[in-house]
């Protein structure tokens, strides 16, 4: 298109990804979020941080329920694991019938058995949701929106791959302090040292969304509904005494789950009890023992016992019907890291943060590779303006997002729709802001707040959580200090960002002129300054 | 003044070449992933879930390259005949496949 | 602790085999012993040296974690080893020299470094 591959490719990598940057940026930010949307919600119940892990756990989960649920068909245990600290429960009751979904949830301390009432929160779930159905508008037009945003940031990864001259050579190649070379070299290196997943990521995320971009080939799936006849016929048949809770104590649980433990080498994390208390009674132990994430949701095994501790059956893992469902699998675990232990979910989480790197440097490069040519039109205008809201003032948004769940009332009605509704508010100002000091004044004040709300996270943890800092670090609560540090590590580099803004010298306009730019090969006459001397940095 | 009338034509003719080939790419290129893709899962014989899923998987692939290809080519009109031809052939894969 | 063990051995793997590969960039072998890019002998060796180590490195991580979660795994570290690289040869030139000089003892015995 405009003469050879090379730079018809750079045209469209350009322009597929520009136009819809800011967009890009929210979705890969929150996306990245999202692999630890578990311990965000975690933080943001802080009603949970006085639970301890404790080998006294299923002791009181079992106590729990005979007092609690003595006539359930079903007791589900999971137990406190690396994601989750606290004991949680579940039961389905006798007359239940066939219902698929869970009964009644108790979260409880693990060390002590108490119940534990956690406040209302979007928590990470808005995040995840966000980040491919947005909020807000219909489902369907939310996916169909990331769906479109996806597809052009997946021609743009392609485009930027054939367009890269020395791919190669600038492998390891990071020039600070050289203004534009530098803001190449960051996009560059996020991008190509991240590639396989960069490609994944989108590639899978498109797949994933395929339902809904593709309705031609919806497939009519018949859901497959277990029968219910012989749940019911167990129900009547149940003796409807209460469980012993001294026989139930003293049944082998223990060394059912060291078998499991032993055979999978890994921890178990759910029990699930049929029958408690009778003499029939089996016991399903689980836990994250997948190998192969072609077998899909389904690819970890189980072990059943029964109540002598003796193995009367093994769930196998299941497997792909084929390969296309394999790779399809695949694709779909890699996504959604639904396999991750904690090693595997800081690595993804770690390349999730370079993809959104690469999108806000390449939409600050865009910027900045114009800025002496385009300062005062209308489109370099608009781009520089929103790359301050949605950059910086996403930033803002998510540290206000947490401040607002520990600063709104814990019994508050419909205070997780407050807490989205600040989230957009705060947003909004600051794509306002932006919009209106689009210099480096705007990009300072904004990452500079947004370092300041994220720095002081921690403090306002230990001051509004029901335990302080001292209580979650003298009992190795990882997830709550890793939260905390995470948020002053990022509060250190949006400081460090804002700090390097205000050093940084501004670019004067070269010609400032409020008519569309005719092509600079063509340029007839020399336009010059009009007395409006406007700077951009970025 | 003749030059900057002759600089506006020259941009309209480039937005106009623009749009036409987004036009195809977005759309032609839609219609020609969905044929193209079916048609392959048809041939190969895969039915439901297995259909489904390798559908999606290279509808995706195809849409990208089409897209690419759009704007590869020298002259819009050289695009539009090339992707339209191209669409038409894996129109008739489709049917093809359907038929059998 | 093993696992711990079992990842450190594999990301150093990666990281000296991403070193080794840097050096086939002018401005990288520049500040090492080479002084400038090696000859096409030198460059094969040091090549076949760094996927020799992804290699074991790779098999380390699919011994772990299987094949399938093992490769995932070994990517991933692979992606960070290769900003780590990057980040090393920009802030700590020192050290990327210093371990550059100790690899390429290694890796290159005899004949002359620098490319004619």
């Amino acid at each position: 298109m405009k003469g050879n591959v090379r730079k018809s490719m750079t045209w469209l990598h350009t322009w597929s990804s520009i136009l819809v940057g800011w967009l890009l940026f929210a979705i890969f930010f929150t996306g990245t979020l999202s692999f630890f949307r578990t311990e965000i919600t975690y933080w943001m119940q802080p009603e949970q941080h006085a639970a301890v892990p404790s080998e006294k756990a299923l002791e009181h989960g079992l106590r729990y329920l005979a007092i609690n649920a003595p006539n359930a068909s079903e007791w589900q245990l999971s137990l406190p694991d690396a994601r989750s600290n606290t004991l949680d429960l579940s039961w389905r009751d006798a007359n239940a019938g066939n219902e698929r979904r869970r009964g009644p949830r108790v979260m409880l301390n693990p060390s002590t058995g108490e119940e534990i009432k956690v406040r209302e929160t979007a928590g990470g779930n808005f995040l995840y949701r966000f980040h491919f159905e947005l909020y807000g508008i219909d489902r369907t037009i939310g996916r169909w929106i990331v769906g479109v945003v996806s597809m052009m940031m997946f021609v743009a990864i392609i485009s930027g791959v054939i367009m890269h001259r020395k791919i190669f050579a600038d492998f390891f190649m990071f020039r600070p302090k050289k203004k534009l070379l530098s803001w190449i070299d960051g996009h560059a290196i996020s991008a190509v040292l991240a590639l396989p997943f960069h490609i994944m990521i989108t590639f899978s995320g498109l797949i994933l969304l395929g339902a809904t971009l593709l309705p031609f080939n919806s497939e009519e799936r018949v859901r497959h509904r277990p029968q219910g006849t012989e749940i019911r016929q167990n129900a009547q048949q149940q003796n409807l005494a209460s469980p012993d809770i001294n026989a139930l104590l003293a049944l082998p649980i223990s060394s059912m789950i060291a078998h499991a433990e032993n055979t999978w080498q890994v921890p178990v994390e759910s029990l699930s009890i049929t029958h408690p208390g009778k003499a029939n009674a089996q016991f399903t132990l689980s836990g994250n023992n997948r190998t192969q994430l072609s077998a899909g949701r389904g690819g970890s095994s189980a072990l059943v016992f029964n109540a002598q501790g003796e193995v009367i059956n093994e769930r196998p893992a299941s497997v792909a019907a084929n390969a296309s469902q394999a790779t399809y699998n695949y694709l779909d675990m890699l996504h959604q890291a639904r396999f991750a232990d904690t090693l595997t979910r800081w690595l993804l989480f770690f390349a999730g943060i370079l993809g959104t790197i690469m999108v806000g440097t390449g939409s600050v490069l865009w910027v900045v590779k114009r800025a002496k040519q385009q300062l005062g039109e209308f489109g370099f205008e608009l781009v520089r303006g929103s790359n301050i809201g949605s950059i910086a003032g996403l930033m803002c948004a998510t540290g206000g997002y947490f401040w607002v769940n520990r600063l709104l009332p814990a019994d508050l009605t419909s205070r997780s729709l407050w807490e989205i509704k600040v989230f957009f508010a705060i947003w909004l100002v600051c794509v306002v802001a932006g919009v209106i000091w689009r210099d480096k004044k705007g990009w300072v004040i904004q990452l500079g707040f947004a370092a300041v709300l994220f720095a002081l996270v921690p403090l306002l943890d230990h001051l509004t959580s029901a335990t302080g800092l001292d209580f979650a670090v003298a009992n190795g609560d990882s997830l709550r200090v890793g939260f905390d540090l995470m948020c002053i590590t990022l509060a250190a580099v949006l400081g460090y960002a804002a700090y390097h803004v205000k050093k940084a010298k501004a670019v004067k306009a070269k010609r400032v002129s409020s008519t569309p730019s005719p092509k600079r090969k063509d340029r007839t006459r020399q336009d010059k300054p009009q007395g409006d001397n406007s700077e951009a940095l970025i | 003044m003749k030059s900057q009338t002759v600089n506006r034509v020259a941009i309209n003719r480039e937005r106009l070449d623009v749009a036409l080939r987004t036009l195809i790419a977005v759309a032609l290129g839609y219609a020609f992933s969905a044929w193209l893709s079916s048609a392959i899962a048809n041939f190969i014989g895969a039915d439901g879930r297995e259909h489904e899923v390798l559908v999606r998987m290279l509808f995706f692939c195809v849409y990208c390259t089409f897209i690419l290809f759009t704007f590869i080519f020298d002259t819009t009109k050289k695009a539009s005949i090339i992707m339209t031809a191209l669409s038409a052939l894996a129109l008739c894969l489709y049917s093809i496949s359907t038929g059998l | 602790m093993s696992i711990i063990l079992d990842v450190v051995f594999a990301f150093v793997l990666t990281y000296l085999s991403f070193l080794l590969l840097s050096l086939g960039n002018k401005k990288h072998a520049g500040i090492t012993r080479l002084t400038s890019i090696p000859s096409p002998l030198l460059l094969i060796v040091l090549h076949s040296l760094a996927y020799l180590l992804m290699a074991i490195s790779l098999m380390n991580c699919i011994d772990v974690w299987k094949t399938e979660i093992g490769v995932v795994v070994w990517i991933g570290l692979l992606q960070l080893a290769s900003v780590m690289v990057s980040a090393t040869f920009t802030y700590l030139p020192t050290l990327y020299t210093v371990v550059c000089n100790y690899l390429l003892l290694v890796a290159f015995w005899g004949p002359r470094l620098r490319e004619k």
